[in-house]
């Protein structure tokens, strides 16, 4: 109830912040569906939910999200119902010596559901990023710590080191970005107290030609194993996930109009719960479509 | 003897206010001279021997923003603009001399904010739309950006910058034909213009 009305607040003053032309305010609303193959528990998994961001001149901004969840299991297992609030804030740094844009930011996550065993219940996460963007956009680095404080004894700590590079005359965009996760109870990690992942993100962007062609594709891939992951890009956190052991996505985003764009993802993500023995995959389709005030 | 000493008086003011008017304006040639031999930093020192609090303390920090632009210094150019603004908000020199360090520090909205200000003050002032168009096409906002180049070729039909950002947009926006148009429109104005050029050879 309080991060509700914690979330309505912030909708509100951004909402606010829209009447003032210093003010840039962007809401999106998205979806994702999952289906999982081969796994002898999971069946399903789809998500909604709504972003709000607001950025003020150039100096920084906020951002809040809601994301419903519904996770649907095999053998009549009871479905999993969850509710996830996001909030975010960035503060933008100029300084004369540094070629470029330092960026510190703060992220919230706050997640609530229906686990009997309450071990992915009434998580918590605080993590922060201190990023440097070039002012040529010829490169990107950035650093992450995440700690996400879950129940029944279990707190992860994440650290995301990220380094970007532009390419072809800033038509392309690549991001390497690595996963150290710590566990602080192997028992309730699926018996690892540590993992390691690699993800590797390609953007290029196309030049506009007639309605249907894309602005950009985008190309991604994860390599290595990750648990718990907190996603500081989407603003997500896998605390339902398995252990991810690789993955692959491919999206195109297209323009709606002026101010409004579609973005459409798609791909296969391979997970194991290593209690269980049980290997599986997952093929999913997320869809994003924002608009900007 | 009163008139004598009034006399003397009056003319130890005169000489000492000459004297003040001929160090300001040593200073003042000194700091143009230094800026014309690329040395801002010795400009801007040159500075310090005017005071900042007189007649012309609004030139003093015009200046001051204008020298630490040109060294790199921007974010102390953006306070002496800003100051500058505070002291007199009409100061169209330094609405738009803020906008420099702004984009130099890609920091567009913020640029064409002020950019817009300048607009408002002086409706169709070529600098401000300039600027205004430079931040829009930074910040990837094509749609205002065309629009401002639009503007700016119906106010300033010979200019070949306002056909060039024109292109550009529409370029951007996928607008073939209405790129082409203006890039033809550019090399009408300057022949064998690099980009017009390329465009067309292309599309």
């Amino acid at each position: 109830m309080k991060q509700q009305l914690l979330l309505l607040c912030c909708v509100s003053a951004l909402t606010t912040a829209q009447a003032n032309e210093s003010w840039k305010v962007k809401t999106a609303v998205q979806g994702t569906y999952l289906g999982y193959a081969n796994s002898q528990y999971r069946d399903s998994l789809h998500e909604e939910g709504a972003v709000v961001s607001a950025d003020y001149l150039d100096e920084g901004g906020i951002t809040a999200g809601y994301t419903h969840s519904e996770l649907s299991y095999k053998n009549n297992i009871q479905r999993l119902d969850q509710n996830a609030y996001f909030l975010s804030a960035r503060k933008h740094f100029h300084f004369d010596a540094i070629p470029g844009k330092i960026t510190l930011r703060a992220d919230g996550h706050f997640i609530d559901n229906t686990d009997p065993s309450n071990d992915t219940d009434d998580v918590s996460v605080g993590a922060t990023q201190a990023s440097f963007t070039s002012y040529d956009k010829k490169y990107y680095a950035d650093f992450g710590y995440a700690y996400s404080h879950y129940q029944n004894k279990l707190h992860v700590s994440q650290y995301t080191p990220t380094v970007g590079v532009g390419l072809f005359e800033g038509d392309g965009w690549l991001q390497l970005r690595g996963y150290f996760i710590e566990t602080s109870n192997p028992d309730r990690a699926q018996g690892l107290s540590s993992t390691q992942a690699a993800e590797i993100k390609y953007t290029h962007w196309l030049t506009p030609d007639g309605y249907f062609k894309p602005t950009n594709l985008q190309l991604g891939g994860v390599a290595g194993r990750r648990f718990y992951t907190v996603d500081m890009d989407a603003g997500t956190v896998a605390n339902l996930a398995d252990v991810q052991t690789g993955g692959v996505t491919a999206g195109a985003e297209w323009k709606l109009s002026d101010n409004g764009k579609l973005l459409l993802m798609g791909g296969n993500n391979f997970y194991k719960n290593r209690t269980a023995g049980d290997s599986y995959s997952g093929a999913f389709g997320y869809l994003n479509a924002n608009f900007t005030w | 003897m009163k008139k004598i000493r009034s006399a003397l008086l009056l003319a130890g003011l005169l000489a000492t206010s000459s004297c003040a008017y001929a160090d300001n304006e040593a200073a003042w040639t000194s700091s143009y001279n230094l800026e014309a031999g690329k040395k801002y930093a010795e400009a801007l020192s040159a500075l310090d021997a005017v005071s900042d609090s007189g007649t012309e303390a609004q030139l003093v920090l015009l200046r001051k923003g204008w020298l630490t632009y040109l060294q790199g210094e921007y974010n102390e150019s953006v306070k002496y603009y800003q100051t500058a603004l505070e002291q007199n908000p009409k100061s169209l020199d330094a609405g738009l001399g803020i906008t420099l360090p702004l984009l130099a520090q890609q920091r567009w909205q913020e640029a064409a904010m002020y950019s817009k200000q300048v607009l408002e003050s002086a409706p169709n002032q070529y600098t401000a739309y300039l600027r205004l168009i430079v931040a829009e096409e930074g910040a990837r906002d094509w749609s205002a950006m065309k629009k401002h180049a639009e503007a700016l070729t119906e106010h300033y039909p010979s200019d070949t910058s306002a056909f060039v950002y024109l292109a550009r947009a529409n370029a951007w926006l996928g607008d073939k034909e209405a790129a082409k148009k203006a890039y033809t429109a550019t090399l009408s104005r300057l022949p064998k213009h690099y980009e017009a050029t390329a465009y067309l050879a292309k599309n």
